[in-house]
């Protein structure tokens, strides 16, 4: 064994010590840059995606005539009914929507607050639920009835 | 120089263990630290395992004799590119390679999954790791490529004359590269089933892993067949040799899993059945590569004998007993989370393919095994003939060509009957009016009529997919036949790619059901310038001549072929003797051609020059390497990375679509 030899033997050695050790020795909290779902979440996505690949299998098998009308309405009803179980679900757990939630809650009050503050001027009562409305609205707010052609 | 492949073969040795260890205790602790150290050793077990390589391959190219790998493999007059071939052309370089490969991958894994699967990640790297420890086990314990001879030869044996073949020069990395791959899918596998997390992300992680893994069996095993073709002389491509099975059972498992894995991304169903054929798969790979290494098993290209298998079978068992422990352990988190909807439905189909896959899978394995368990019940080695393998697979082999043809007709979730009718309308009279004509044309052979019957249905149902798939498409998108032929295939390169490879398995089907009903052969014994005939062939014996190359002598004929008259081609069939192992070889003169081919072997010769030609007439085995090659297309499509469809965007959840409607949002 030449000098070299063991030279390059020792670089070897001590590159495969430091490479190993480094991460122990360092100790910085790895944190994986994706936000790590929790198991219910990630577990609704991954469920939401497969019924949107079904939807679109559905409607492509429905496109190339291997399912007929009747067999594609129904099943075509069943995925969607499932997907927004699905999406219901996600929204009830998702924080982004949650927060939204929150804010358009608090809007409203927001808004309800000023209406009855400014009081009278130009009120009417939605024909199918009685809420209060604004002259600008085209809907009412509180049921989405439509209260002139728009 | 040698030193320091032998001491990174030790380290990678010693570095592969840490890996194991750190990563399960990483696991069990939960310290992201500890498994990120694991990575590091993964990279550094596939850094020192590439200066090994490095280090023999330098050795073979300077003619290092010391090393007894390099005197028994290779020799100085040997071409260059033999000589890098020998890396692997011998037990402990094909040992070696396959290791290399598996470091390779693992190390490719790690930075796929940097930041992803980082609870399965610790299962992942131990599982691989454990893998490359058998390898390095044997290699530094058993098989040692640096192991030095006592006394330094002059030159080396060279590498035994079969595998002096450019095809041999890419058979086995191909092979390996699948056998290798399949150990990615089930590291995955142990990493869901120990980490508890079972849902379809792991299998979105090795889909690729799997088609790749895959893909390079299905070439491997073709180049094999090629190799054997025109390498072996006995006129055919396969012959239910173990070592063929051997590569064979693992691809017919992965195949069976490239089709039911879809069942379980789409309706969450064959969770269990997934994990097995996963487990099954990896088994098949390491007994596979047992199989060839071991000796255990006589065969025409079983090259090595060795006491390894001792090693393998440990493993083996060691391993899928703690695979299965832990499936079993997982069972009750398995359940489906769907049932079937319908018999009539893609999802059924698929079923029945997997039983089809796995029958041929348990014909092959009994009938490889059968000698080995003969000999040691009765004590009577009975070698079981490739009758077997084909009274029992030729009938499982044609069902799933059928079904490969049915399935694309058949909707997923549930089929309508009458359409399921409608569709099959084209595709079985295309095949009847077809077969009949055949059957004029005086094809009376009736598995062949059967197999062609089922090639052009197959072929009909492929066409008229592509055919409704595009009008589909151009009905939505609109542009010109061609841009929608080439957006279908692009919004769905895994279906449009499947079917692609279906097309390829329909040429293969045509080339072995050609060659095996209607394969023709004649010995004929010429003196130069007699002529015969074989089927329309006419062979004209020229000449035979001698001439020495620098690793053999060659003993070469001329044969002037013609065809009602005309001139066709010349063929040099040859009989060669290597000087280094005083083995005396058959090279084959082919000339192959879209209908038939004409293979000429040179049996023998008398010193008058009077030759024995054994001649085969081959028709359509031409198509079986087409096949392979758009095998090859189909699958590279679908590997591609498609756009993934109906990216979910947050607002356009349920909750927002109510919200929007919801009290106090003005419109």
């Amino acid at each position: 064994m030449t000098a070299i030899d063991v030279a390059i033997l020792c670089l070897m050695a001590i590159g495969l010590v430091v490479g190993v050790g480094e991460p122990l020795v360092r100790r910085v909290s790895y944190k994986p840059h994706e936000r790590e779902e929790n198991d219910a979440v990630r577990s609704l996505l991954l469920q939401k995606e497969m019924l949107y690949v079904a939807i679109r299998d559905l409607d492509f098998d429905f496109q190339t005539e291997k399912v007929d009308q009747k067999d594609y309405g129904e099943l075509r009803r069943q995925l969607e009914r499932e997907a927004v179980h699905i999406l219901r679900q996600l929204d009830a757990v998702d924080p982004l929507v949650v927060f939204d939630n929150e804010v358009e809650r608090q809007v409203l009050g927001l808004r309800r607050h000023r209406t009855s503050a400014v009081g009278g001027s130009g009120q009417e009562a939605c024909p199918n639920c009685g809420a209060t409305l604004e002259s600008a609205d085209n809907f009412c707010p509180a049921c989405g009835q439509a209260l002139r052609l728009v | 120089m040698n030193d320091i492949g032998g001491a990174a073969l030790l380290f990678a040795f010693v570095a592969a263990i840490y890996a194991v260890v750190i990563a399960l205790l990483g696991a069990r602790l939960r310290r992201q630290e500890m498994i990120r150290s694991a990575e590091r050793a993964t990279y550094g077990v596939f850094g020192l395992v590439t200066i090994t390589m490095v280090v023999i391959l330098y050795a073979l190219l300077a003619h290092d004799f010391r090393l007894q790998y390099v005197a028994s493999v290779s020799s100085r007059a040997m071409p260059t590119f033999y000589v890098i071939a020998a890396l692997w052309g011998g037990q402990e370089g094909s040992m070696l390679l396959w290791l290399w490969l598996l470091a390779m991958y693992s190390a490719i894994v790690m930075v796929q999954n940097r930041h992803r699967n980082r609870e399965l990640m610790p299962y992942v790297i131990a599982t691989l790791m454990t893998t490359a420890l058998l390898f390095l086990a044997m290699l530094v314990i058993v098989e040692n490529p640096f192991r030095q001879l006592p006394q330094v030869p002059r030159d080396g044996q060279g590498l035994n004359p079969l595998l002096q073949n450019p095809l041999m020069v890419i058979h086995p990395p191909n092979l390996y590269l699948g056998f290798v791959g399949f150990a990615v899918p089930f590291a995955f596998a142990i990493g869901a089933l120990a980490s508890g997390r079972l849902d379809t992300q792991w299998i979105r992680s090795i889909r690729r892993w799997t088609l790749v893994a895959w893909l390079f069996l299905s070439i491997g095993i073709l180049l094999g067949g090629q190799w054997a073709y025109v390498e072996l002389g006995w006129g055919g491509y396969w012959a239910w040799d173990p070592v063929e099975n051997a590569s064979f059972m693992p691809w017919l498992t992965g195949t069976a899993f490239l089709h039911s894995v879809m069942i379980q991304e789409k309706k969450g169903m064959l969770k269990v059945w997934n994990m097995a054929l996963v487990i099954l798969t990896y088994a098949l790979s390491i007994f596979g590569t047992f199989l060839t290494r071991s000796g255990v098993i006589a065969s025409v290209h079983a090259f090595a004998q060795s006491s390894l298998g001792p090693y393998f079978l440990l493993y083996l068992a060691g391993i899928v007993g703690i695979a299965v422990a832990l499936l079993v352990k997982r069972l009750p988190e398995l359940r489906s989370d769907h049932r079937l909807e319908s018999v009539v439905s893609r999802e059924s189909s698929f079923l029945f393919n997997n039983l089809f896959l796995v029958g041929i899978m348990f014909a092959v394995l009994w009938g490889t095994l059968f000698p080995i368990i003969s000999e040691a019940v009765r004590g009577v080695k009975i070698s079981v003939a490739a009758p077997f393998f084909n009274q029992v697979n030729i009938p499982l082999g044609l069902g799933l060509l059928f079904l490969s043809g049915v399935c694309p007709l058949i909707a997923w979730r549930k089929a309508s009957v009458r359409n399921l009718r409608r569709n099959f309308l084209y595709p079985l009279s295309l095949s009847f009016v077809i077969t009949a004509m055949l059957y004029t044309l005086g094809i009376r052979h009736v598995v062949a009529l059967i197999s062609f019957a089922i090639c052009l249905f197959v072929f009909g149902t492929i066409v008229l997919e592509f055919y409704r798939g595009t009008r589909a498409r151009r009905a939505v998108s609109g542009g010109t036949v061609w841009q929608a032929f080439v957006s279908l295939i692009r919004r769905n390169r895994r279906r449009y790619g499947g079917y692609i490879v279906h097309f390829g398995v329909v040429l293969i089907f045509v080339g072995i059901t050609g060659s095996s009903a209607y394969q023709i052969e004649q010995n004929v014994v010429l003196h130069p310038g007699e002529s015969a005939l074989v089927d329309t062939f006419i062979l004209q014996y020229d000449d035979l001549t001698r001439m020495i190359e620098s690793t053999y002598e060659a003993f070469i004929a001329k044969l002037t072929v013609s065809r009602n008259g005309k001139y066709l081609t010349t063929l040099y069939p040859e009989k060669r003797l290597y000087f280094a192992q005083n083995q005396p070889t058959t090279e084959v003169a082919l000339r192959t051609s879209p209908f038939k081919d004409l293979y000429i072997i040179m049996a023998g010769f008398e010193p008058s020059k009077t030759a024995t030609f054994k001649v085969f007439v081959n028709p359509l085995v031409f198509w079986m390497w087409m096949g392979g090659l758009v095998m090859v297309l189909g699958t590279a499509i679908a590997i591609w990375p498609e756009r993934r469809p109906y990216v979910p965007a947050r607002q356009h959840t349920a909750g927002h679509v109510e919200m929007t409607a919801a009290p106090g949002t003005r419109i």
